[in-house]
This record gives C-alpha cells, sequence and structure tokens, in this order.
C-alpha cells in the first residue's frame, strides 16, 4: 500500500525505511515505553501564566517518578477560551501514550451547557490526576471599597474588575448579583488579572474575583497590613488558602441556588488536572496515574510549592471522573440558568 | 509615603554590582546576549520565545545567575532585530517594524553599513538610558506607576493613533484609510463586553484575536520579498561607502541627533513602563515623534538616518521600563516580563514593595544586567556588522529563498496553527497591493496594534467614569498636546499656501489599478459595516464607527481618483513602463521596479505567488520544517539556476540550522502532515511530520 506513496518523494522513503525498523510504540510496556520516549504536556494557555509555572514545578518530579523516568517537554496552545487545546487533544493528538495536556478547569462546564466551539466529549477523556482545586475569591481592597461584608455589597455598589463576560472575574459577581442580591458594577476590558491587580491598587475598580494562589504568589504584600479582605470564594470544599472565609455555597438559601452554585463549584473542584486524549492504552494511564499521585505527594515538591507560597491538595483521576460526571448530568433547569449567567443565548 | 526607601540605594546598587560581576553570573549573562541576538534576528522569533526556552534550564541556577540569563537575552533582542529590518526590510521583531522604514532603503543605497552602526549605536544608548532611568526611579515607581489608569492609558492610545496623520505624508486619505483597516482588523475575535464573536467566520483560531506576529510579517515581510524577487537584484547594488567606515558614520549620526535620541529613549522606556503599551507601539511613536519634530524631513522613509536613530533608542530602552512594574507591582510590562515574573516565582523572589527597599540587590541586579547586556551586544554586532552588511550584496536568488522560509517558520510561531500562515499571506497579498499602489502600510500597523487597546480602555474608561473620565488633569495634558500634534501641521500648511497649478476641469478618468483598489476596500468597508449590525449594540458600536469612518474616506478618494486628477498621480499614468512614478510622499519604503515593464512585474509576481501556495502544499504534505528545506533546495537549484554545489552548500547547513534551533531547541510543535497521518510511526518517532 505504501509504494506509491514512497514513489511520491525520496524523503518519504527514507523516513518509511526508518520507520519499518522501529517497533510499533504501543505494543511496549508502559516502563519499557517511557524510558524510550518523552511525555509532551500540552497546556490550553501560554507559556507565560500559571500554568506553565505550576508544570515546571512539578517536571522534575514527574521524571522521578513515573516508571522509565520520562523527559518532560512542555508545549503550549492557548486558544478559543481552553477549546482548541480540549478539541486538538480529542480530535488530533497521538494516542500513543506520549501526550497529554492541561486543560482548563471549565471544559466539562462548556461542553454541559453547550458552548459555541465544543468538538470532544468529556466522558471519553481519561483523567490522570489534578494539583487540587482551582478557587476563585472574591478579593477586596480596604482602602478604597465602599463595602467589605456580603451584607453590605447588598446595600452599596462595589466595582470589580474583569477581563470578559465569559472569564470568571465576571461569571462570579454576576452569579452572586442574580441569586444573593448583590449589587456589583463590573467594569470589564482588563487585559488579565495583572493590571486588574493594579487598578485595584490605584482605586480604579475595589477588587476582584479569580484565583486566590495568584495572590499569594504574586501579590503577597495583599495579604498585609489589613490591606485586603477575602470575603467569599467560589470552591466546592474549604480552601487552606484561605482559612474561615465562606464557600459561595454556605450562602446559598435555597434548593435552586445550592444547585447553581454547586454547578459552577465543580469546575473549580476540577483544577489544574492533567488528562489523556480517548484511547490513550489504559497501562500507561494506570503508570501516569500513579506517577503523577506520588510526585503530588513527594515532600520535596510540598516544600518546594510551600516556599512558593502554593499548595497541592491532590484530586485522583476517579474522583476527576466523578466531578465531570456532576457537572454533565446537571438538570436542564440548572444549564438553563447556568447559561444566563454565562451570558448565553437561550 | 508608599516606596520611599531609606536604604542607601548606591550601597546596594554598588552591592548588587558585585553579585553580577562574579565571573559565572558574566559568563550566563553572555550566554543571554548571544542567545537574544540570534532570537532578534529571526523574524517571528522574539523575547517571549526566549525566555519560554530558558527557564526550564533556569530553575536549578543560582538566583542572579538566572536573572542575569534572562535579563541578557531579553535587553537586547533588540538590538538583533536591526539586522534584519536594515537587511531585509523586515522586522526581527515586532519592535523594529519602523526601522525598516529608513534602514532598508539605506541598505539598498548600499549604505547597510552606516544604518547599521546608527542603529547598534541608538540601541546601546537606548537600553542605558532605560537602565538609568530605572535606577534614578527606584524610590518614585510605585506612585507613579498608580498615576496611569485606564483614562491616561485611553489618552495615550488616542496620542498614538494620532500620528497616524503623520505617518500617513501626502497620502492623508489613504494613510487614514489604512489605518481604519488596522482598527478594524483589530476588533476581530470574542469582544469583551457582550462575548459576542467577531469575525471568527467559526474558527476556533481567530477567537482570541489576531496575532500581530503573522500580521507584521505579512504587511512588511512577504511585499519585501515579492519585489525583491521580482526585481532579481541583490538588495544593496551599489556599495557607496565602504562597510566599516559606513559604521563609523553611523555612530556619529547618533551622536549628531543625540538630542532626538534621548528623546525617543524617554518615549520608550516611558511608554514601555505601562502595562499594556508594548513593542508594537512604541517604535511607531518614537517614529512618528521624530517626523513630527525634527526638521527637513523629505526624506524619511527613503533612508534617513534619523529614523533608524529613533526606531532604535526607543525600543531598547523599553526594557528598561518595562521592569517598573513587574518588579514594583507584578504586573508584567511587557510579554517578555511576564515569563520573568515566572522565574521570579520559580526563584522565590516575590515583586512588589519589598523589591524597592529589602530585595533592592535583585533590582540593581536587574538593572545592572540591561546595561552590561545592552553594551555587549551592541558590542558583538559592532564586530560582525562588516560581515552583516555584505549580506545585502548576495545574490537575491539564494537570498531570497533563505529569508522566505525563515519568515514561513517565524509565522508560526505566532500560535502554531495553519492559521497563521493564511493570515501572513492573506495581509501579505494586501500590503503588496498597498505597496503597488502608493498606501502607507505603517497607519495600518498602528492601527491595528492601537485598536484593541483603545476599544478596551474606551469601555473601561466609560464604564467606570462615565464621560468624567475626559477631565482627568493628565487625560487634559496629553489630549491637548494631540489636537495641538493634528491641528499645528495644517494651519502652518494653510498659511503657507501656494496654489499649485492644478487641472481643475473634472472629468472621469480611466480606471487604474488605483482606482480598483480603493473600490475593493470601499467594498470591504461596506461588507463589514452591514455585518456588524447583526450584534448587540456594545459589540456593534467600535467595528461600525471604524468601518463608517473608513467608508467615508475611501469613498472620498474615490471621488478624487475618478473625477479629479491628482498632480501626484499624473505622471504615472499612460506609460507602460514602471519608471518613476511620482508617488505622494509616504513614509514608507517604495519600489519602482526600475527597467521592468508592467508585464513582467505581473508574471513575476504571479510566479512568487505560486510559490507561496506551493509551499503552502507542501507543508500539507511533508511538514514544516522537511517543506523549508526541500523549498531551498527546489528554488535555488531549478529557479535560480545555480550549481548542484551551490544548493547543498546553502541548503544543508541552513537545514540543520532549522531543525538544530526550532526542532530541538524551541521544540516546536510540528503542523500535522499527510506523510504523518500515513505512516503515524514517523510521527511519534521524528517529530516533525
Amino acid at each position: 500500500m505504501s509504494r506509491g506513496s514512497l514513489a511520491l518523494s525520496g524523503l518519504a522513503s527514507v523516513i518509511a525505511l526508518t520507520a519499518v525498523v522501529s517497533a510499533p510504540a504501543v505494543a511496549q510496556s508502559a516502563e519499557k515505553y517511557y524510558s524510550k520516549n518523552k511525555l509532551v504536556i500540552f497546556h490550553a494557555a501560554s507559556a507565560k501564566g500559571s500554568y506553565g509555572l505550576h508544570s515546571r514545578l512539578l517536571q522534575k518530579y514527574l521524571t522521578k517518578h513515573i516508571v522509565g523516568n520520562p523527559k518532560i517537554t512542555l508545549q503550549f496552545m492557548p486558544g478559543g477560551g481552553g477549546k482548541k487545546a480540549a478539541n486538538w487533544l480529542y480530535n488530533l493528538a497521538p494516542k500513543d501514550g506520549g501526550t497529554i495536556a492541561v486543560l482548563l478547569k471549565t471544559m466539562a462546564e462548556a461542553q454541559a451547557v453547550r458552548a459555541p466551539g465544543v468538538r470532544y466529549d468529556m466522558r471519553k477523556f481519561k483523567y490522570i490526576a489534578s494539583v487540587g482545586p482551582m478557587n476563585s475569591v472574591l478579593a477586596i481592597w480596604n482602602k478604597t471599597s465602599p463595602a467589605t461584608t456580603i451584607e453590605e455589597m447588598k446595600k452599596k455598589v462595589v466595582i470589580l474588575g474583569s477581563t470578559g463576560k465569559t472569564s470568571v472575574t465576571n461569571i462570579c459577581p454576576q452569579l452572586m448579583n442574580r441569586y444573593l442580591g448583590t449589587k456589583f458594577k463590573v467594569v470589564m476590558g482588563y487585559k488579565g488579572m495583572g493590571p486588574i491587580m493594579l487598578a485595584i491598587e490605584r482605586g480604579e475598580v475595589h477588587g476582584r474575583c479569580g484565583d486566590v494562589a495568584g495572590i499569594y504568589g504574586g501579590y503577597p504584600h495583599w495579604l498585609k497590613n489589613n490591606l485586603s479582605t477575602f470575603v467569599v470564594h467560589m470552591g466546592l470544599n474549604d480552601d487552606p488558602l484561605m482559612p474561615g472565609v465562606p464557600r459561595v455555597l454556605d450562602l446559598a438559601e435555597t434548593p435552586e441556588q445550592k444547585e447553581v452554585f454547586g454547578f459552577f463549584a465543580a469546575s473549580a473542584a476540577i483544577g489544574r488536572w492533567y488528562v489523556a486524549p480517548p484511547g490513550f492504552p489504559a497501562s500507561h494511564l494506570a503508570a501516569l496515574q500513579k506517577g503523577f499521585m506520588t510526585a503530588l505527594n513527594d515532600p520535596d515538591y510540598r516544600e518546594d510549592l510551600k516556599k512558593r507560597k502554593q499548595v497541592a491538595v491532590p484530586v485522583t483521576g476517579k474522583e476527576l471522573r466523578k466531578l465531570v460526571e456532576v457537572t454533565l448530568t446537571a438538570s436542564p433547569g440548572t444549564i438553563a440558568k447556568a447559561r444566563k449567567v454565562l451570558g448565553l443565548k437561550n | 509615603m508608599e516606596g520611599v526607601v531609606d536604604v542607601n540605594m548606591f550601597d546596594m546598587a554598588i552591592k548588587a554590582a558585585g553579585i553580577l560581576f562574579e565571573p559565572e553570573r558574566l559568563f550566563f549573562l553572555a550566554v543571554g546576549v548571544v542567545l537574544g541576538l540570534i532570537i532578534g534576528v529571526i523574524p517571528g522569533l522574539g523575547g517571549l520565545v526566549g525566555l519560554a526556552l530558558l527557564i526550564p534550564f533556569t530553575f536549578d541556577m543560582d538566583t542572579y545567575a538566572a536573572l542575569a540569563v534572562m535579563m541578557g537575552l531579553a535587553s537586547v533582542t533588540m538590538t538583533g532585530d536591526t539586522i534584519t529590518a536594515v537587511l531585509f526590510g523586515i522586522p526581527g521583531t515586532i519592535s523594529s517594524a519602523a526601522t525598516i522604514l529608513d534602514g532598508y532603503p539605506m541598505a539598498k543605497r548600499g549604505e547597510a553599513g552606516r544604518a547599521l552602526g546608527a542603529g547598534f549605536t541608538a540601541s546601546v544608548l537606548g537600553g542605558l538610558f532605560g537602565a538609568a532611568l530605572l535606577f534614578i526611579s527606584v524610590p518614585v515607581l510605585r506612585p507613579i506607576v498608580l498615576l496611569v489608569g485606564s483614562p491616561e492609558l485611553l489618552a495615550i492610545c488616542l496620542f498614538g493613533l494620532s500620528l497616524v496623520a503623520v505617518l500617513s505624508g501626502g497620502a492623508v486619505l489613504q494613510g487614514l484609510a489604512a489605518a481604519c483597516i488596522g482598527l478594524l482588523v483589530a476588533t476581530t475575535g470574542e469582544d469583551v463586553q457582550t462575548g459576542e464573536l467577531r469575525w471568527t467566520f467559526g474558527t476556533l483560531y481567530l477567537w482570541e484575536g489576531i496575532p500581530v506576529v503573522p500580521v507584521a510579517l505579512g504587511l512588511f515581510a512577504i511585499p519585501e520579498l515579492a519585489d525583491l524577487i521580482i526585481n532579481r537584484k541583490p538588495i544593496s547594488q551599489d556599495s557607496t561607502m565602504d562597510a566599516r567606515k559606513g559604521q563609523w558614520q553611523g555612530v556619529r549620526d547618533v551622536f549628531q541627533n543625540k538630542f532626538l535620541m534621548l528623546r525617543c529613549a524617554f518615549i520608550g522606556a516611558g511608554l514601555g513602563s505601562i502595562p499594556g503599551i508594548g513593542g508594537s507601539v512604541i517604535d511607531w511613536v518614537a517614529y512618528g515623534h521624530a517626523a513630527r519634530t525634527e526638521k527637513n524631513v523629505e526624506n524619511f522613509g527613503r533612508g534617513d538616518v534619523r529614523g533608524v536613530i529613533a526606531s532604535e533608542s526607543s525600543n531598547n530602552a523599553k526594557e528598561g521600563g518595562a521592569l517598573v512594574p513587574t518588579i514594583a507591582f507584578g504586573v508584567p510590562g511587557s510579554a517578555s516580563m511576564a515569563l520573568l515574573l515566572g522565574a521570579f516565582i520559580l526563584h522565590n523572589i516575590v515583586p512588589g514593595p519589598d523589591m524597592l527597599t529589602k530585595r533592592l540587590d535583585v533590582t540593581y541586579t536587574l538593572v545592572w544586567s540591561i546595561a552590561v547586556a545592552n553594551i555587549l551586544g551592541a558590542g558583538i554586532c559592532f564586530m560582525c556588522a562588516n560581515q552583516l552588511a555584505k549580506i545585502a550584496s548576495v545574490r537575491i536568488g539564494i537570498l531570497g529563498p533563505i529569508v522566505l522560509s525563515v519568515v514561513f517558520l517565524g509565522a508560526y510561531q505566532a500560535n502554531r496553527d495553519w492559521g497563521d500562515f493564511y493570515l501572513m499571506l492573506g495581509v501579505g497579498l494586501l500590503g503588496w497591493f498597498m505597496k503597488r499602489v502608493g498606501w502607507p502600510r505603517p497607519p495600518m500597523i498602528l492601527g491595528f496594534v492601537l485598536g484593541g487597546l483603545i476599544e478596551n480602555y474606551m469601555f473601561i474608561s466609560v464604564q467606570r467614569y462615565d464621560w468624567d473620565w475626559l477631565y482627568q488633569p493628565a487625560v487634559l495634558v496629553i489630549l491637548a498636546v494631540t489636537i495641538y500634534g493634528i491641528v499645528r501641521p495644517l494651519v502652518r500648511g494653510l498659511k503657507r499656501v501656494e496654489r499649485p497649478v492644478r487641472r481643475t476641469t473634472f472629468g472621469i478618468n480611466p480606471i487604474t489599478p488605483d482606482i480598483v483598489f480603493s473600490a475593493l476596500i470601499f467594498a470591504v468597508f461596506a461588507a463589514a459595516f452591514y455585518h456588524a449590525g447583526s450584534w448587540e449594540f456594545v459589540a456593534q458600536v467600535v467595528p461600525r464607527a471604524i468601518t463608517g469612518a473608513g467608508l467615508v474616506f475611501t469613498s472620498l478618494l474615490l471621488g478624487l481618483q475618478l473625477f479629479y486628477a491628482l498632480p501626484t498621480r499624473e505622471a504615472e499614468r499612460g506609460t507602460d513602463s514602471n519608471e518613476g512614478p511620482v508617488k505622494a510622499r509616504i513614509f514608507d519604503i517604495t519600489e519602482d521596479f526600475e527597467g521592468l515593464t508592467r508585464q513582467q512585474v505581473r508574471s513575476r509576481a504571479l510566479v512568487f505567488a505560486a510559490w507561496c501556495l506551493g509551499i503552502l502544499g507542501l507543508i500539507a504534505m511533508i511538514g514544516l520544517l522537511c517543506t523549508a528545506i526541500v523549498f531551498l533546495l527546489v528554488y535555488i537549484r531549478f529557479q535560480s539556476g545555480e550549481s548542484w554545489r551551490t544548493t547543498l552548500a546553502v541548503t544543508v547547513p541552513v537545514g540543520i540550522l532549522y531543525w538544530g534551533l526550532f526542532d530541538q531547541l524551541i521544540d516546536v510543535h510540528w503542523p500535522y502532515s499527510l506523510v504523518g497521518n500515513l505512516f503515524p510511526i514517523l510521527r511519534t518517532e521524528l517529530g516533525i511530520f
């Protein structure tokens, strides 16, 4: 079959010969495979953000704990609100055990609400592990904000900075305005969290809703001298970085509120997750699941994180599957409400 | 007061110098500098790619050495990019786009040495200026950064946009229409206010907007390459000046224009310190400033060394500026600074107020690194400039395909997507036609890079302050300067009215390519205006305002072209040769195709287009890396008719370089090809299919 193709170009024939010589990768054991091949981790984000940073911190521990001690390389594929990487992983990525990805936590949510651009079925992915939940916190700058508690925020207008309509920086205040009666005004258009943080210190906006780990890592002076208040967080469970800060779920008064808040909190619980494409060899998946969990629990890795004021609360592949299932099986009523919060036209 | 430093700054600075001037750290700084220069030279690769490449290696390094290698790289990419800009008319990084306007015509005249000399000198002095400014402003960094809010940013961007008027030169309507094209392109992608997907045509590629690198390469590189290949002559045909002598002349030029250099370095460092205003804007603002404030600017855009000085001093000064918000607030001042910030966190350095007090040693190590890297980088470039200048006289049949293949590899670094190729070639076609009909391209790129910012800052300002944003003191000052800059030349022009002898009879002119082009752009604006009506109101405001303005400008232009014979066009009509069309003076490179008939130009342009499409087809079949190499081989041997010996002598080392740099070092994720689909094993084993 390949004869015609070979004749097409001399180059192809040379490479094809190499192909014949090398044995098919899938037939190998995971250990043998990873001792010979590198593990490529794609990120649904750009190289400059926190996703790359976390993988770089984890990198050497993965090499140490995955059987065969594979070399790890990082690749970045931002775009389409994270859907570009998810679509690619589902439809195009090699399924030989050498390629996995860190997807955005909202990919299951996007499928559930039928967001445009979804070309994957979340259920068919294979889940390796998650570093831990990525909880968004509503953080307020005390010096300028007219209100610092939820009760006050129901009476006074607090201005929050946001990157755009479909980002958590907007969804979180919209959710609270709609269901808790707060009066947040959202100013959209900032190019990332950095400019929002600057706008807050400058007094242009009063606060923001976003990743809590980012404050610990990049803006620790926020935590000193009573400069800021963490009002509420969007997570499913309590967060070790925010002891005593209530979850938005705790504020839910009706079953309806609980349902909608729970739907969005499930994404937060998924967090920074490592996912393999459908058709990934089972033995390789098992090897990665084991290797990742061992690496995430390595005391030295934890120490590395601690030095940078970060934490890991590892989530297993099995638990991730459950969280995805919760999101995908949400009732049509919840989906309709979530679509409204997300600004999708019904 | 916040940010006041009681620690003795100078003691800390000396301590930091002691830290950096250890042999091992200096060695790493030098490594960073060499890498930075290489990355700067290659179009499409900038500080971002370079730093992403370095981060894994710096992980286990001593903190100061890690900072030295990273700052070394980031500080000199804007020195290296001068080389590509001057020699090929292609921006090596996006920050040097304005350098090509004068640097490249100088190289064509045989003054490559002088342009490079001036460019490197302006670079190093600009870089040192940025470092010095950072050094002295440490105590007031935080208060200064806090002064600039979204309304001020909006005013600054509007000021930048007002430079379109200057950059349009004598072709005002064409320039304004080109700026509208740029602004319109910038509205592509998900609208942040409404979530509306504007001009994405169902693709994910366009979802997050259009990346700047393929646009810049398309607008400047592809037309330049096309014309070089059509002309079939070396870039520099007559060497009027010895390269070494020229280089010194360039150095003298900078010192003769030291105030211009200082002003532009100040613009670079100042704008660089504002997050959101990046390298893609700064060089144009500096260039526009020079064109507006200098005397006798009639040669700007045709090889005036002051254009090179303005652009190069500003873009090197910007890295010093960009460090300001990065270290003082943890807010990256540029894309490369975002990665530096990542490295900070990996090395447990916490940006913020502490950097200006307790960790001044780190801050000053960064300052020293910028200074030393700039000197080292310019020194290396000076040493090589003599050899580099000779590249301009290499046969185009060899140089052309090398540069074209690099441009394809570079464009793909934007999003690593097929969309990068389509975008570059599409914009390339537009750029080539713009060049042919005398539409200035700088206003388009300026509109493009400022368009997104202006829309964002406008919505933020209005949402936050309603119309009160207009009354902030700094905003009033900047807007007043902007208006003064626009009105002054008009008033002057009116005062000095010398009525030229013009044909006052109105008639219907014959249809020329100029008219067809204007009509096409008019049609695009009209279609876009109509289409935007289907979106939510907030999402359509800006696109409709832009297309509305575009319709006004193009219809005025069409009216003039159809019914009124512009004196600047008369000479062009009725001749078959391409010799010396008298065009309106525009700040852009022009090409006259001396001695070629229109027929020849047309057929060679079609051959070039066919090669570009051929490259696309080949990429689909055998992948990008193999295509780059196969294309070189085939083009040099068969299109240029070189001997097999020459062909292989060029192709083999260049091919190895491509493989080493892009596949091994940068670890590019190559686009999937037919061969890879047919033989998946090849993809997993070799990675390049």
